[in-house]
């Protein structure tokens, strides 16, 4: 945003008072997000179902699309490829009815949504998505993530309380156990680049890694980095409830979990903030280990070199999504006692001695280098 | 003059929320409104801290008060069965007692309050790297208090561990219903699951019953 | 008997399994770009092995159905000579669950009745799709026809009246060779002895 405000100073720096060109750059800035994060979510959907489907040898939706009709009617050779799928979900979403429980609480019933999707759109915020491309530049950027990410377990034991279903509160309360397990593990593991960085700003870490053919990304960094970017990702993979860790939600289990009496719009949020936490659980973690935006090409100057650090950021984070995928298609759950067992008996202490050792390691080279 | 105007704004906003959210906690019926409304205080504070200049603290204060205390109470409140199923009444009968004495209180502590001078800045500059440098001041300076609060936290975990784990002596109910197996179990295996034809082999049920006690104990 | 299959689930250490699980469905992924795999009944079931696209495009194309395929119920009438092949027997009328066959024999000048079925319904909208008709007729006359898209747009449409219901034994033949072959020589054998029974021009078809 800093760079959105000099930018802006110079077009209305004469005209405008400070704070009303600092107002314009936060509506921007907020106006972008809200933009960005529904067509984050609906270009993630439309790659979850042609990725998993041919993952199981078929293909995902092929139907909708920006294809016509030949003259027979039929669609024989266009190819679809189902680019509009996301937005004949969103229709179906938006017009399906909406049914609040009877007994359960009834603003609770409504809060909830709301509160599952707020703090994935406020780590928005702190993401460096290109070169100084950042909404808020907060040095405990971090931290930050973390904290915010857990105000929705908040938001999940709200969503199963309300709905008066014993299988929502089951899964609801499965759910947010879970998450409060994995939230040990994965701070832990982030505190690994944190120390390698020495800032816990986003914007630092990523500059910290900037090198030639990616050899200082922290996942290099043999073998604390790599095995806190393994930690990290499989945690995150717990905190986002996602597969082999979606026993609370998975349909065949419990229903929907924490869902199951959410239909319409409000399902549509609790959707879409899981498939956010997502996509930010996958930029997080290119920032913090796979080098952010850094990339060939970042060093030019202008607008090309912002180009290029939006287009690696992405090109990460896809790709780590895209494993994502790949480890849904594929692994098994774990059922609900072995993912805490996991947690606490086996990830923990390995964080913890990551950490250790991490520590000394930096202290040690730190010490070498005088 | 605009950064003072947006502070105060900002202050008074924080604070009315932080306030509202506070009253609400005692006023709700609700309990679980009640619990839900205190996150709401929590949030209030952080971003008082966030006023302030101490991010780290603001962010740490999310993490841990609206992240895992908030989270906490509303386990218990949503698992204690009888808690959710009455509405609290706030007015209690001894309100003659207590107005007394919460008006004396707030006697006592008022003019403390009044005669402070409130800042909304910091009176010196915060350092660049405020955290750094609190974890260096953690480290060196108040490092005592560090290591007595790590030592509360694993007492308190500990503590836990111990209340939650599975009692080691079973009733004789249970030992007995377990011999019963054994016994049943090792005439399955020797004869055609002749339940009557184990009395020749009292050694071995006790060699059994010694090979499942020793079992559930390495279990354990 | 004893049928062996090899599971490769033996334990993996160190999470080998996990990656050898990955590998086999990104193997999955990348050959689904490269071949189709359309399962052909009658020949072994997937004739591509394991992999490939599954997807049918329906409706452009379809996966061909089996002969012994069960969809709704239809006459046959025979090809050369046109005569149809139902005598009013009843069979199907009283093999059906749901009794939604409705039949009238048909009667000569003189009142005697006929091999004839005068009048013949079904009612679509009812049918289970067992096919009890279809295997008690011993004329095999009623049979399974191989339609999917079932669906009209009013109730009326779903009531079947015989000219509807006709088909010629060639259209059968196509669809359903092996189950033809099966039924045809006692078909035909009994089509002679009901078109003799008939008076002139009763149960033929026209063009």
């Amino acid at each position: 945003m800093d760079l959105l405000i000099q930018g802006l100073n110079k077009l209305l720096g004469q005209v405008w008072p400070d704070w009303a060109v600092v107002l314009l750059a936060m509506v921007i800035v907020i106006t972008l997000i809200f933009v960005m994060a529904p067509l984050t979510f609906m270009l993630l959907t439309w790659v979850l179902r042609k990725g998993i489907g041919r993952f199981a040898d078929r293909m995902g939706p092929n139907r909708t699309g920006l294809g016509r009709f030949n003259k027979e009617r039929t669609r024989q050779r266009w190819p679809l490829w189902g680019l509009l799928q996301p937005i004949a979900d969103g229709v179906k979403m938006f017009t399906k009815e909406d049914i609040t429980p009877d007994k359960g609480d009834k603003w609770l019933h409504r809060i909830a949504p709301v509160a599952a999707i707020v703090p994935a759109m406020l780590v928005f915020a702190v993401i460096p998505f290109g070169k100084n491309l950042l909404g808020v530049d907060l040095n405990v950027g971090v931290v930050y993530v973390v904290a915010v990410s857990s105000i929705s377990t908040l938001a999940l034991l709200i969503a199963g309380w309300s709905s008066n279903n014993k299988y929502s509160l089951l899964g609801a309360m499965r759910t947010a156990a879970q998450m409060v397990s994995y939230e040990v593990p994965m701070a832990l593991s982030l505190v690994v680049p944190v120390l390698f960085a020495g800032s816990l700003s986003l914007n630092q870490i990523v500059q910290g890694q900037a090198s030639w053919l990616g050899l200082r990304w922290y996942i290099f960094y043999f073998p604390l980095g790599t095995l806190a970017f393994f930690t990290y990702f499989i945690s995150a993979l717990a905190e986002v409830n996602h597969t082999p860790f979606d026993l609370p939600e998975a349909d065949s289990e419990i229903v929907a979990g924490y869902v199951t009496e959410y239909s319409g719009m409000k399902f549509a949020l609790f959707f879409m903030g899981e498939f956010m936490n997502q996509f930010l659980v996958c930029a997080f973690a290119t920032v913090l280990f796979l080098g952010g935006w850094q990339g060939p090409g970042v060093q030019l100057g202008g607008v090309l070199g912002y180009l290029f650090s939006v287009f690696w950021f992405f090109l990460k984070t896809f790709s780590l999504y895209l494993v994502m995928l790949w480890i849904r298609g594929t692994w098994p759950r774990l059922r609900v006692d072995q993912l805490m067992n996991f947690a606490w008996k086996r990830l923990v202490p390995i964080t913890l001695g990551n950490v250790l050792v991490s520590g000394v390691a930096v202290i040690v080279l730190s010490l070498l280098k005088k | 003059m605009e950064q003072n105007l947006a502070l105060y704004l900002a202050f008074f906003a924080l604070a009315g929320l932080t306030l509202a959210s506070a009253l609400a906690v005692v006023a709700l019926r609700n309990l679980l409104h009640s619990a839900l409304a205190l996150a709401l205080a929590f949030i209030g504070v952080a971003g008082l801290y966030f006023l302030l200049q101490a991010e780290f603290l603001a962010v740490v204060q999310i993490l841990l008060y609206v992240g895992a205390v908030t989270i906490l109470i509303v386990f218990a409140i949503m698992l204690t069965r009888r808690l959710m199923q009455q509405q609290l009444f706030q007015f209690t009968g001894k309100w003659w007692l207590a107005a007394p004495l919460a008006l004396l209180l707030m006697a006592l502590i008022g003019p403390v309050v009044w005669s402070t001078s409130w800042l909304l800045r910091p009176k010196e500059a915060v350092p660049a790297n405020a955290t750094a440098a609190l974890g260096e001041k953690l480290m060196t300076t108040y490092a005592l208090p560090f290591e007595i609060a790590s030592v509360l936290l694993l007492v308190a975990l500990v503590g836990a561990i111990v209340v939650a784990w599975p009692q080691r002596d079973r009733l004789p109910v249970v030992e007995e219903l377990e011999r019963k197996v054994a016994q049943a179990r090792a005439g399955w295996g020797k004869g055609e699951g002749n339940p009557a034809g184990r009395e020749g082999s009292a050694e071995d049920v006790g060699g059994e019953e010694q090979e499942t006690r020793k079992k559930g104990q390495r279990e354990r | 008997m004893t049928i062996v299959v090899p599971r490769h689930d033996e334990f993996q250490p160190f999470g080998w399994g996990l990656v050898k699980g990955l590998l086999v469905t990104a193997s999955h992924l990348v050959r689904s770009y490269f071949r189709r795999n359309l399962r052909i009944p009658g020949k072994e079931p997937f004739p591509g092995g394991r992999f490939g696209l599954f997807t049918v495009k329906y409706p452009e194309e379809r996966a061909p159905l089996p002969d012994r395929y069960r969809g709704l119920p239809i006459l046959l009438y025979e090809d050369s000579t046109q005569s149809e092949l139902c005598t009013a027997c009843m069979s199907c009328a009283r093999a059906c669950p749901v009794g939604i066959i409705h039949i009238e024999q048909g009667v000569d000048e003189v009142g005697k009745k006929i091999p004839y079925a005068q009048g013949f319904a079904i009612e679509y909208g009812t049918c289970l799709n067992c096919g009890l008709c279809a295997d008690a007729c011993p004329f095999g006359s009623i049979v399974m026809d191989h339609v999917l898209e079932t669906a009209r747009a009013s109730r009326d449409e779903l009531w079947m009246t015989k000219e509807r219901l006709l088909h010629p034994v060639s259209y059968y033949r196509e669809i359903a060779p092996t189950v033809w072959a099966e039924i045809r020589e006692e078909a035909m054998k009994r089509l002679d002895g009901t078109v003799k029974r008939r008076p002139a021009g009763v149960g033929v078809v026209p063009k």
